[in-house]
């Protein structure tokens, strides 16, 4: 079969055309139909958006709980004592987390007897 | 302001899609062998014009919607992994002396085809370009249109020969 003769095969045909119901739905699709998205998803993206907030809220709670943080001035005293009943390598930072947790909960006891105390005094 | 620009919008694509758009469906089916693939590749390309703000420059419309719709026919190409059905007709006679079994045989033909070379015999025979032309549509040089124009024909052949 020559070249010429597959062509002329080949034109005895053409690709079919498309149904009737194409343009329509590409015009006007029923209501509520938002036109077909595009098959891609992006799963890496969601993906980093989730990674993203986590680090975000994992960075943020480690600055909320943060030993730096100036609210608290240590008892040195307090801490040399604990850090002696831990002994250890990593006594003294283990001692300073427990005495600002203690410091942190005696506050928060002292700023709620102080609350306790305006309330029952009342308006004068 | 915006529903009239919008309303323009939507008649000149509609003109366009009356112009082009049977001629983009049958330039994506050759690619993908496929009626619903084709259809939902056309509808995607005429959808995403149609959500755009305004419309992209087109000095040609046909041939920006064929690089739209061969870039969309090939990444759905690239993601679809199931072979499709090849029961459905994908060509209809035009012309006296036709068969069904010839039909079909040839339709079998074309579908062996790797889509490449199934694009350069539609653009070639179906659209009447010539391999200049469809090298500027396909972004491929003339050497490679006419290449898988050679091996497209050389590998029909035998499949006709062996078919028949």
């Amino acid at each position: 079969m020559q070249d010429s003769e597959l062509e002329a095969l080949l034109k005895k045909y053409r690709p079919v055309d498309p149904p009737h119901g194409l343009e329509q739905r590409i015009f006007d699709p029923p209501s509520g139909h938002v036109a077909r998205p595009e098959r891609r998803t992006w799963p890496w993206a969601v993906a980093a958006a989730a990674l993203l907030a986590i680090t975000v809220g994992l960075h943020a709670l480690s600055i909320a709980s943060s030993p730096a943080r100036p609210d608290v001035i240590l008892d040195e005293q307090r801490v040399q004592a604990v850090a002696n009943e831990i002994g250890g390598p990593n006594a003294r930072v283990r001692a300073e987390y427990i005495v600002r947790q203690e410091q942190r909960a005696d506050a928060d006891a002292m700023q709620a007897r102080l609350d306790a105390a305006n309330t029952d005094q009342g308006p004068r | 302001m915006g529903e009239a620009a919008d309303g323009d919008r939507r008649r000149f694509v509609a003109g366009v899609y009356r112009q082009s758009g049977p001629q983009l469906y049958r330039y994506a089916l050759m690619i993908l062998a496929d009626r619903g693939d084709a259809e939902d590749v056309v509808q995607q390309v005429f959808a995403s014009v149609l959500s755009k703000p305004a419309l992209p420059k087109m000095l040609d419309p046909t041939a920006y919607l064929r690089t739209a719709v061969r870039n969309a026919a090939y990444s759905l190409l690239r993601r679809r992994r199931t072979a499709r059905a090849a029961d459905e007709p994908i060509l209809e006679p035009v012309a006296g002396g036709c068969s069904p079994v010839e039909q079909a045989v040839l339709q079998r033909a074309l579908r062996e085809l790797p889509p490449e070379q199934r694009e350069v015999v539609h653009l070639h025979v179906y659209e009447g370009m010539t391999f200049q032309e469809v090298a500027t549509a396909t972004g491929e040089s003339i050497n490679t249109v006419a290449a898988r124009y050679r091996y497209a024909l050389d590998r029909m052949r035998k499949l006709l020969t062996s078919i028949s």
